[in-house]
Formats: structure tokens, sequence, C-alpha cells
């Protein structure tokens, strides 16, 4: 009865198999249909599509670069810098978020600091970064880094903060250390916050890959976007935004990927079939 | 191993004098409830115990070890099951064995999970039990660590009246495999006269003890016979002189503001 229950139950909830590839495939309708829209209408001689290049155009700038292997140096080139900026700026944000939370004495040390840099836009940061790290990579990449920090300290400290106090009594009465309280309760709990904050830090860094990039640079999406300017070629800059737009997307959802074995435990409203 | 409460008191920071002058002793395997009406700081006194409070004057000692955190041999249940969401049925309970070798502790786990009856819930996640079981499993986090005395903090009141007297039977069971000593707080007359040993009445303002009736039923406890009546109507008069506005010793004279049907 038991065994036999639950069966039919799935039986009935399974979606229809059009329905499984549909839902994803909905999304796609508003963009593929505004492009081939554009493409029918330059194609018709209603617009020449200089200034807003047609989809074919901009694929065969896409080409092009592909060919001679531009495309992949500068992806590659940003892509890296957002990965080690994005990386030691979750590492920072996340031991000082975590420490900050947990202990009142270090929140109220560090915190006011902090909060003053925070408020500063960090493109101002610019100039002092040439003067001090040079106009080279590490510039660049601590720009990124520093974006990526403040959302993910921020993230991880009101979220320990916010801990049920209950559920933190469960670690004391199991006696747990500092460090153990932190790792085996504090972290836990906040984890789903947590992949927000990373999320909406990694936004950040593609943010500031640009800013970055915009700075001077001879290689990389950013670059790119300069160069389609200065030489009048909107097409390529179209590539560089939708290069930008597929990677973005790309490491976003390799973060929710990554997340969702760890999150299989929440019990929420979005997780309803 | 004896806990004793010696001359215990309480105050808050806002000046709320929670407990004065509790003292206690519970004997091993002894199994203690404390009732009374909201606010006479019955809880409080199990978190002093616990060692997650402590007191404003006096100690709690346990076999003469002073309680200044909480103590390895002394376990709590609170209202609330309070398992950790992202912990399956499994590692909830084993929670606190995470420094045994991982052998013993599967074995415990799945022995006590086995005790409380949820063998086949090990693998779930704590969302998807009811609130008996939750409660059950909070029940064996507590009982895997062994400890010598075991509190709960009004540990049934949430569940619905089937539930209750099935987890009260239940408690008393898994309290004859190892007979820990329970301290139990309660507003429920039956869960007293149904656990105790001895069933201790407090009053509030400051919170202290103010009566200690012996049940000296034989276990199983008959909730229809005679004898459970008659103590249950013991603490009910007691629980209703406990809740008289006026001090008996103003003057002598006191007049209850309140019946009996409306002491908590």
């Amino acid at each position: 009865m038991t065994i036999a229950e639950p069966s039919a139950a799935t039986a009935q909830n399974a979606p229809h198999p059009l329905a499984r590839f549909g839902r994803p495939l909905l999304g796609l309708v508003l963009p593929v249909g505004l492009a081939l829209a554009w493409e029918i209408a330059v194609r018709m001689g209603l617009s020449d599509g200089r200034l807003v290049p047609p989809p074919s155009r901009v694929y065969q700038e896409f080409a092009e670069l592909a060919q001679a292997g531009e495309l992949q140096r500068h992806l590659i080139a940003t892509l890296l810098r957002v990965l080690v900026g994005f990386g030691l700026g979750t590492i920072a944000g996340t031991l000082l978020g975590a420490i900050a939370g947990y202990s009142a004495i270090v929140r109220r040390l560090i915190d006011p600091t902090l909060q003053g840099l925070r408020a500063v836009p960090s493109i101002a940061w610019i100039p002092l970064f040439i003067l001090w790290l040079g106009i080279f990579e590490t510039s660049k990449v601590a720009l990124i880094a520093i974006g990526v920090f403040f959302p993910i300290y921020l993230g991880v400290m009101g979220a320990i903060l916010s801990v049920d106090r209950k559920i933190v009594e469960v670690g004391r009465v199991f006696r747990l250390s500092g460090p153990a309280l932190v790792w085996r309760i504090l972290l836990p709990a906040v984890l789903p916050e947590y992949v927000v904050s990373l999320r909406s830090g990694l936004g950040l860094g593609w943010m500031f890959v640009i800013a970055a990039e915009f700075m001077g640079a001879s290689e990389g999406l950013g670059y790119l976007l300069i160069d389609g300017q200065q030489l009048g070629k909107p097409s390529e800059i179209v590539a560089a935004i939708l290069a930008f737009a597929v990677l973005g997307k790309l490491t976003d959802w390799i973060v929710v990927l990554v997340s969702a074995p760890f999150l299989r435990w929440e019990d929420r409203f979005g997780a309803r079939a | 191993m004896t806990l004793a409460i010696n001359h215990v008191g309480k105050t808050y920071a806002n000046t709320v004098r929670a407990l004065d002058g509790v003292s206690l002793n519970v004997e091993p395997g002894e199994i203690v409830v404390l009732v009374g009406g909201s606010g006479c700081g019955k809880s409080t006194l199990l978190r002093l115990v616990s060692g997650l409070d402590h007191p404003t004057q006096g100690a709690v000692a346990l076999e003469g070890d002073t309680i200044v955190s909480p103590h390895e041999r002394i376990g709590i249940v609170f209202q609330e099951p309070r398992l950790l969401p992202w912990l399956t049925v499994a590692d909830n309970v084993g929670f606190g064995l995470a420094d045994r070798p991982k052998a013993e502790r599967a074995e415990r786990v799945a022995r006590q999970l086995d005790r409380v009856g949820l063998a086949e819930k090990a693998n779930v996640w704590p969302r998807e039990l009811s609130g008996g079981q939750a409660q059950r499993v909070a029940l064996a986090r507590a009982l895997v660590m062994r400890p010598e005395v075991l509190l709960l903090d009004e540990p049934f009141s949430a569940l619905d009246a089937f539930t209750r007297v099935d987890l009260q039977d239940h408690l008393l069971d898994l309290w004859a495999d190892g007979k820990p000593t329970l301290v139990v707080v309660t507003h429920d007359v039956d869960e007293a006269i149904v656990l105790a040993d001895r069933v201790l009445v407090m009053r509030p303002a400051p919170g202290r003890i103010c009566a200690e009736i012996d049940i000296a039923l034989p276990r199983p406890r008959d909730r229809q016979s005679a004898a459970y009546d008659f103590a249950k109507r013991r603490v009910m008069a007691a629980l209703d002189r406990s809740l008289e506005r006026k001090a008996i010793t103003d003057d002598g004279e006191t007049k209850s503001e309140t019946g009996a049907a409306m002491w908590w």
C-alpha cells in the first residue's frame, strides 16, 4: 500500500514529455523572436542595420573573430580575471563575514570601516590601484575582488546574525567550540543566503571586469568593446555584449548547479515541482 | 549522580526576579516534574540546570561538579524539536557523537533510532517528519549521548492529545533503558502524574517551589484509576493555592481570586 500510493502519485504528476522541454524553451521565445524580426526587417530593407547589426552580421563577426583565434584569446583573458578576482573576493568576504558575524567584538572593530569603504563607488579605486599595482593584471584583479568582496561579506555576516538562536543553542548544548559552531551550525544554516550572495558577487565581478578592462587593456571582452567603438564596428560591440551575456549566465548557472546538492534539505516555496 | 540545586536565584538584567532561593535535590534515576503557571520560572530553572544560563545566586551541581556551561552528562530536549534541517535524521541523532569512530557512531545512532521507532526514517530530511516524529528524533539525539540527567522543557506541549499520551508512555519506556534522572517541565497536570515520582509545584513573582507531592503509584499508571484521580486532585489543589494573588504570609486571611480551572 505504501509503495503503490507514491508511484500512483508520481505517475499523475509526471510532466508531459513536451512540457519538460517546452518549459525551458519558453524563455527563448522573446530573444529569438526579436532577433528574427530584426533580421527580417533588415533583409526587407526596412533598415540598413548599420548601427544595429542584424543577427547574421553579428554571427559573421563571431565567426571571423573565432577564425583568427581572437575570440578565444579575449574570452579567456576576461574569464581568468573574473575567476581570480571572484575567488579572492569570495575567500576574503566569507572569512571576514563569518568572523564578524560570529564575534561581536570583531564586528564592532571592523564593520564600521568596511561599511565606510563599501560606500565608496568601487570605480573610484581605479586611479589609486593603477598607481599602487600598475596597469596590468594585478590592479584589474584587485578591482574585481573588491567588487565581489562586499556583497559576500555583507551577505554572510547578515545571514549569520539572523540564524535562529534556538538552533545555535543546540550547538551549545553539544558543547561545540567556536570554530566548530561556525562550521557545523552557522555556515550550513546560512548556505541558502550564501549562494545568493555568491551569485550577486559574481554578477558584480562581471560588471567590474569591464570597468577594469576599460582602464587600459590589450585583450579581453572589455577591450573588444572599446575597439569596436573606436573602429566604428557595432557588430563587434554586440558580439562582445553577447559573449558577456553567455558567460555571465553560464557561470551563474554553474554556481547554482554546484550548490544544488548542498541545498536539497531546503523546505521552500520555490522548490515545488 | 545526585543533581543538587542550592539556593538558586535568577535576576534578569531588567531586574525581573525570575527565581529566588530554589533548592532541590534529585536522586539518580528519579523523575521530577515541575508544574506551575506561566512566568513561575520553571523553564528558567531548567535552563540553569542545563548550563545554558547562569544563576545570579546559588549554584547547580551534578555530583559536586558545579554546572557553569552545558555538561556532557546532562541532555536537554526543548519544546520544539530543534532539528538541524540540513542534516538527515540519522545525522541529527549522531550530531553529538562527531568525535566517536564512525562505526560506533553509526551503530549507536541506528540502535537509538530503532528504540524511538524511526529506523526507517534514518535517511530522510527533518522537513518530511510529523511533529511527533520530529520530537522523537530530538529525544533520540539527546538519549544517544547516554546522559545521566535528561531535562525536558514542555517536550510534548506542541503535539496533539493522542500523540502526547503516546509519547509520554514512550518516554517512560526509553527511561527504563538506562534510568537517567529526568527533570520535566510541563503545564499538563496529567503529564505530571503519568511521569513523576515527585511533582514540584512552583509559584511566580519571584519563582519558587511552593509544594512537593510524591506520586507513589506503580508504573505503568492507569489514567482511569481512583488513585490517579486522587493524585491529580492534590496537584490541582496545590496549583490553585500557588496562584492565590495574596501572599499567605500577609495576614493569614487569603482570598482565592482564581478558580481551579484557571491556574495556567
